[in-house]
C-alpha cells in the first residue's frame, strides 16, 4: 500500500482516462467528462491528503508533503479545466478524445511533479508530450494539424537533448537515476560531464515549458488547440514540468551546481523580456495568452536558481495554473457566449454591458496575470521576487517586475477592450454561456479571494516553508 | 477596531452602492453620500479621540492574530491625510451626483477608492501598505476609462503603467526590506535593522515609486494626461489625495529607512523640486486648456513639498504635510470648478470663454477664491506652507530660494491670467443663459471653502497634529 500510494494520484487520473475512452466506443460524451472529472477530482484528493500526512516516501515517486502539493494541483486544474468546457467537450464529435487526451496529460504532469527520479521524470514528460502533440491534432484545422506537426518535430529534438543529458548523468552515478543519488555525486564534485548533462535536461525542461528560445511552437498550439486542451496545458501542463525543475535544481545546489542552475537564471530573463514584448504585438486572445505564457515561465524560472528558497516556485505555478486554466476556460465561455467571436481582442469592446459578470472575471484574471494585489497572482509573483531579491539575484527580481509593468500593455489592453471600447456594431443578443461562463466566474471569484485573503490571515506558513 | 472600520466602511458602502445602482440608478448617489458622510463623521470621531487624549498614535487591525498583515496604525503624519481623503470623499460624490452612466459602478468605484487610499495611509504592514497602494490604481483606472473624456482610452493606460512601474520597483524595495531585517510592521522598522550597504539601494527602490505618485520632475508626465481626461470626480481624488500618497511615502518610509542616502540626496530633491515648481508654473501659464491649466499647477504645488522633505528640518517636513494638506483642498476645489464649469460650457478652452462674472456670479466668485487660494494669497491655506517651506529652504539652500520666488511670481501670474481669461471681460453671448451653481454644486464647494479658510488661518493646527512625528523623522536624519 505505502508504495503504491506516490503512484496513486495520478493512477487515478489515467483510470478516468481510459473509462473516458471507453465510454467513447459508447458513444456517450457527457459521461466520459463527468468519468474523468470524477476520477481526476479523486486522484486530487488523495494527493492532497498526502500533503498533511506525514512520512510518506517512495524511491522512484515521493508523495508528502510540499511534494503532493504539486500533483495535486496538476489533477485539479485538470478537472476544473475539463469542467469548465465540458459544454462543448459533451456535444463536439471529438470531445471524448480530447477529455481522455488531456486527463492523461494531467496525470502525467502530476506524475513528473512526484518523479524523484530522471527516468520517470523523462518518461512522465513525454508522455505529457505525446498527449499534447494529439490535442493540438484535434483542434481539427489544418492549421491544427500544422501547429501539432511542428511541436512535434520540436519536441522530438527535445527528447534527443533529454536522453543525451541522462546519458551524461547515468555515466557519474553509476547507473543510478535517482535525485538523491545525483545530489550525493554533485556535492562531492560537479564535474565537465555532469554540468553538461544537468544542462541538457535542464534545457529539455524548459523546451517541454516553452521557455524562450524552445518557445516557438506555443503560441500556434493554443491558439489552434480545442480550447480544453489549451487550458489543461497551459495550467495543469506547466505546474508539473516547473516543479520537476524546482526538485531537480535543488537536487544539485548547495554546492558548484549552483553556476549550473545559473543557467536558468538566463533563459528566466529571456523569456520574460521576450515573452512580454511579443505579447504586446497580439491581435488574437488566445495568443495573447500563450506568448505572456512564456513570459510567465520566465518568472516561475526566475525562482529556481534560489536553493532552499526555491520552493516559492511551487506557489507561484499553483497561482498561475489557476489564473492561465481560468483565461482558457474563458476564451471558452467567450466563444459560447458570442459565437460570431473571432477570437480577437478588438471583438471583447462592449464586453462589459452584454455579459457583466464575464467581464469582471475578465478582469480578475488578467489583473491576477499582471501580478496586481487583491488577486492570486500577486503572491506567486511577490514570493519569487521577494525571495530573488534577497537571494542574491536583485536583478533578475527587476527584470521580473519591470516585465509585469509590461505586461499590463497587453493584459491592460484587453480589460480596457471589454470595458472601455464602443462596440463597432450592434452584436447579437447575448446568450448564456453555461458551465463555461460558470467555472470562469467561480476561478475568478477563487482567484479574488485567494488575493484578499493573506491580507487579513498572512502568508507565514507558506512563508516559513518557502522564505527560510 | 475603529481603525478597519475606517478601512472597511467605504469598501462596503461601495458593494451596497453597486447593488443599488443595479435596482434603481438614482438610489446609488443617496448611498454614496450616506456612507462618505458617516465616513467623515468616524474621521472626526477618531481625530478627536486621538488628539483629545494625546494619544500619539493609534493602533488597530488583527493585532491578536500573530501572522496577519491586517496591521493599521494612525500617527499624527496619516490622521491628517485620512481626513482630507474622508473630506474629499464627500466632496466627489457630490461632484458627480448627476452622473447618469452607469451610476451605480462609478459611486461603487469611488468610494472602493477612497477605502484603498484611507488603508494606504493607515496600513502599518508593509505588504499590506504594498497591496494598498496598487489597489488604489484598480478604480483609479476604470474612473478615468469608463467616465472620463475623449482621451480616456490612452490616459487610463498610461496612468497605469506609469505608477504600476514606479511602485514596482518600490516593491522590490520594499521586498529587500522585509526579508532582510524580518520585521514587517512598518512602526517598528528603524533604519539601524538594514545593513548599511543596501540602504542606499533600497532608498532609491522606494522613492521610485513615491517620486511618480508625487510627481517629482521630470516623472511627472502621466499627470497632466491622467487629470485632464478623468472626470472631475476623479481629477479631485487624483489630485487631492493619490498625490499625496507619494509625499506620504517618503515620510513614512524612504526617509526614515535610509536616513544618509537621504542626506546624499537632499540636493537632488531640492533641485528637482525647484524645477518642479518653476517647471509647472510656466507650464501653467502657457496651457490653453483651463483642466491642463490646473493639472500643471499641481505639479508646481508638490515641488514644494519636495522642496521642503530635502531641507529636512522638523519645521520644513511639517511645512511638507501643510502643503500637502493645503493643495489637497486647492486643487479639489479648483478640479470641482473646472468640472462645474465643463458641464455648463462643455468647453475648457480659455480663448471660448469670459465675462463669466455677468452671468455666474455665484461660480465665478469661487473660482476666483480658488485661483488666489491657489496662487498663494495669505489668509488661504496654500500661504502658510509655502512660505515656511522657502523659508526653511533658504536657512538650507540659500539664494537658490531665488528661483522658488520666481515660481511663485508665475503662479500669480497664471493663477490672475485664468481669472481674467474667465470670470472677467465682457460677457460673451454664447453665455448669456448658463444656469448659476444649485444648491448640490454650493454643498461640494463649501466643505473645501471654509477647510482653505480655516488652514490658512490656523495652520498650526494641522503643523501641530503632524508635529511629533516630523520632529522624530527630523532627529533620525539629523537635522533635529
Amino acid at each position: 500500500m505505502e508504495t503504491f500510494l506516490p503512484f496513486a494520484p495520478a493512477a487515478f487520473g489515467v483510470a478516468g482516462a481510459v473509462l473516458a475512452m471507453l465510454f467513447d466506443a459508447w458513444d456517450h460524451r457527457l459521461a466520459a467528462v463527468i468519468a474523468a472529472i470524477s476520477l481526476l477530482v479523486v486522484g486530487a484528493g488523495v494527493a492532497s491528503w498526502s500533503i498533511v500526512a506525514t512520512g510518506l516516501a517512495g524511491t522512484s515517486v515521493r508523495s508528502g508533503g510540499v511534494v503532493s502539493l504539486a500533483p495535486a494541483v496538476c489533477l485539479a486544474l485538470g478537472a476544473l479545466a475539463l469542467a469548465g468546457c465540458a459544454g462543448s467537450l459533451s456535444v463536439d464529435r471529438t470531445g471524448s478524445r480530447v477529455t481522455a487526451l488531456a486527463t492523461l496529460a494531467a496525470s502525467a504532469s502530476a506524475l513528473a511533479a512526484a518523479a524523484s527520479d530522471i527516468g520517470v521524470l523523462f518518461l512522465a514528460i513525454e508522455a505529457l508530450a505525446l498527449c499534447g502533440y494529439g490535442l493540438v491534432a484535434l483542434g481539427g484545422t489544418d492549421r491544427a494539424r500544422e501547429a501539432a506537426m511542428k511541436w512535434f518535430v520540436q519536441g522530438s529534438v527535445a527528447t534527443v537533448v533529454f536522453v543525451l543529458g541522462t546519458a551524461a548523468l547515468i555515466g557519474r552515478t553509476g547507473g543510478s537515476l535517482n535525485y538523491d543519488a545525483i545530489a550525493g555525486v554533485a556535492a562531492g564534485s560537479l564535474d565537465g560531464p555532469m554540468a553538461v548533462g544537468f544542462v541538457l535536461v535542464l534545457a529539455a525542461i524548459a523546451f517541454k515549458l516553452g521557455a524562450f528560445p524552445f518557445h516557438s511552437w506555443m503560441p500556434d498550439a493554443y491558439e489552434t488547440a480545442p480550447p480544453a486542451a489549451s487550458a489543461v496545458l497551459a495550467s495543469a501542463g506547466k505546474v508539473g514540468p516547473l516543479a520537476a525543475a524546482v526538485w531537480l535544481a535543488l537536487a544539485v545546489t548547495g554546492s558548484a551546481g549552483e553556476r549550473v542552475v545559473r543557467v536558468v537564471a538566463v533563459l528566466a530573463v529571456c523569456s520574460i523580456v521576450f515573452g512580454n514584448l511579443a505579447a504586446l504585438r497580439q491581435r488574437s486572445l488566445a495568443r495573447l495568452l500563450a506568448y505572456s505564457g512564456i513570459a510567465q515561465v520566465g518568472y516561475a524560472l526566475v525562482g529556481v536558481p534560489l536553493g532552499t528558497r526555491s520552493t516559492s516556485v511551487l506557489i507561484f505555478a499553483v497561482l498561475y495554473g489557476l489564473t492561465a486554466a481560468g483565461s482558457f476556460v474563458l476564451v471558452e465561455a467567450l466563444h459560447r457566449t458570442d459565437p460570431g467571436w473571432d477570437g480577437g481582442i478588438k471583438g471583447l469592446a462592449g464586453l462589459s454591458r452584454r455579459q457583466p459578470a464575464l467581464a469582471l472575471s475578465l478582469a480578475a484574471i488578467m489583473f491576477s496575470l499582471t501580478g496586481i494585489p487583491l488577486t492570486a497572482g500577486f503572491w506567486g509573483k511577490f514570493l519569487v521576487f521577494a525571495g530573488a531579491s534577497v537571494g542574491g539575484y536583485l536583478w533578475l527580481a527587476i527584470a521580473g517586475v519591470l516585465g509585469s509593468v509590461v505586461s499590463f500593455g497587453y493584459y491592460g489592453a484587453v480589460i480596457r477592450s471589454a470595458y472601455i471600447d464602443e462596440p463597432e456594431q450592434e452584436s447579437a443578443p447575448a446568450r448564456a454561456g453555461g458551465a463555461a461562463s460558470a467555472m470562469t466566474v467561480g476561478i475568478a471569484v477563487a482567484i479574488v479571494v485567494a488575493g484578499v485573503a493573506p491580507l487579513f490571515f498572512g502568508l507565514a506558513p507558506i512563508l516559513r516553508a518557502v522564505v527560510r | 477596531m475603529i481603525l478597519t472600520l475606517l478601512a472597511l466602511l467605504p469598501l462596503a458602502g461601495a458593494l451596497v452602492a453597486w447593488a443599488a445602482g443595479a435596482r434603481n440608478p438614482g438610489s446609488a448617489r443617496v448611498v454614496a453620500l450616506a456612507v462618505s458622510l458617516a465616513q467623515l463623521a468616524l474621521t472626526a470621531t477618531v481625530a478627536v479621540a486621538m488628539t483629545g487624549a494625546s494619544h500619539a498614535a493609534l493602533t488597530g487591525g488583527l493585532t491578536g492574530m500573530p501572522d496577519s498583515f491586517w496591521l493599521l496604525r494612525l500617527d499624527g503624519l496619516a490622521l491628517p491625510l485620512v481626513a482630507l481623503t474622508s473630506l474629499l470623499g464627500v466632496v466627489a460624490v457630490l461632484a458627480s451626483w448627476r452622473v447618469g452612466d452607469r451610476p451605480g459602478a462609478h459611486f461603487a468605484l469611488l468610494l472602493t477608492l477612497q477605502a484603498a487610499v484611507t488603508l494606504v495611509f493607515m496600513a502599518d504592514h508593509l505588504v499590506l501598505f504594498y497591496a494598498a497602494w496598487e489597489a488604489v490604481l484598480i478604480p483609479m483606472f476604470f474612473l478615468i476609462g469608463g467616465w472620463g473624456h475623449s482621451g480616456r482610452r490612452h490616459a487610463a493606460m498610461k496612468f497605469f503603467i506609469y505608477t504600476f512601474a514606479g511602485s514596482a520597483l518600490m516593491l522590490v524595495g520594499l521586498m529587500i526590506v522585509a526579508f532582510s531585517t524580518g520585521e514587517l510592521r512598518i512602526s517598528a522598522l528603524s533604519a539601524g535593522m538594514l545593513d548599511p550597504g543596501i540602504r542606499t539601494l533600497v532608498f532609491w527602490l522606494l522613492v521610485a515609486g513615491f517620486a511618480v505618485k508625487v510627481p517629482v520632475f521630470p516623472l511627472h508626465t502621466w499627470l497632466p494626461d491622467a487629470h485632464v481626461e478623468a472626470p472631475t470626480a476623479g481629477s479631485i481624488m487624483l489630485a487631492g489625495v493619490l498625490l499625496k500618497m507619494g509625499g506620504y511615502g517618503l515620510l513614512r518610509l524612504a526617509l526614515p529607512l535610509s536616513p544618509e542616502a537621504a542626506r546624499v540626496a537632499a540636493p537632488i530633491f531640492a533641485v528637482l523640486g525647484i524645477i518642479g515648481i518653476v517647471y509647472g508654473a510656466v507650464l501653467a501659464l502657457a496651457q490653453t486648456d483651463l483642466k491642463r491649466l490646473v493639472a500643471y499647477s499641481s505639479v508646481a504645488h508638490m515641488g514644494f513639498v519636495v522642496l521642503a522633505i530635502s531641507v529636512g528640518t522638523p519645521l520644513a517636513l511639517q511645512a511638507a504635510v501643510l502643503v500637502m494638506i493645503a493643495h489637497g483642498l486647492i486643487s479639489a476645489l479648483l478640479f470641482l470648478v473646472v468640472g462645474q464649469l465643463y458641464d455648463r460650457t462643455h468647453t475648457r478652452s480659455l480663448a471660448r470663454l469670459g465675462g463669466l462674472m455677468a452671468t455666474l456670479p455665484l461660480w465665478s466668485t469661487i473660482f476666483i477664491f480658488a485661483s488666489l487660494a491657489g496662487l498663494g494669497l495669505p489668509g488661504l491655506a496654500g500661504f502658510p506652507g509655502e512660505l515656511l517651506t522657502m523659508l526653511e529652504g533658504f536657512t538650507a539652500w540659500g539664494w537658490w530660494m531665488a528661483f522658488v520666488a520666481l515660481g511663485v511670481v508665475v503662479a500669480g501670474a497664471y493663477g490672475l491670467r485664468a481669472i481674467r481669461h474667465v470670470a472677467q471681460g465682457p460677457a460673451l453671448p454664447e453665455w448669456a443663459r448658463l444656469h448659476d451653481l444649485d444648491a448640490i454644486d454650493l454643498a461640494a464647494a463649501l466643505p473645501l471653502v471654509v477647510g482653505i479658510v480655516a488652514v490658512g488661518v490656523w495652520p498650526s493646527f494641522v503643523g501641530g497634529v503632524a508635529a511629533p512625528v516630523m520632529r522624530a523623522l527630523a532627529a533620525t536624519l539629523g537635522r533635529g
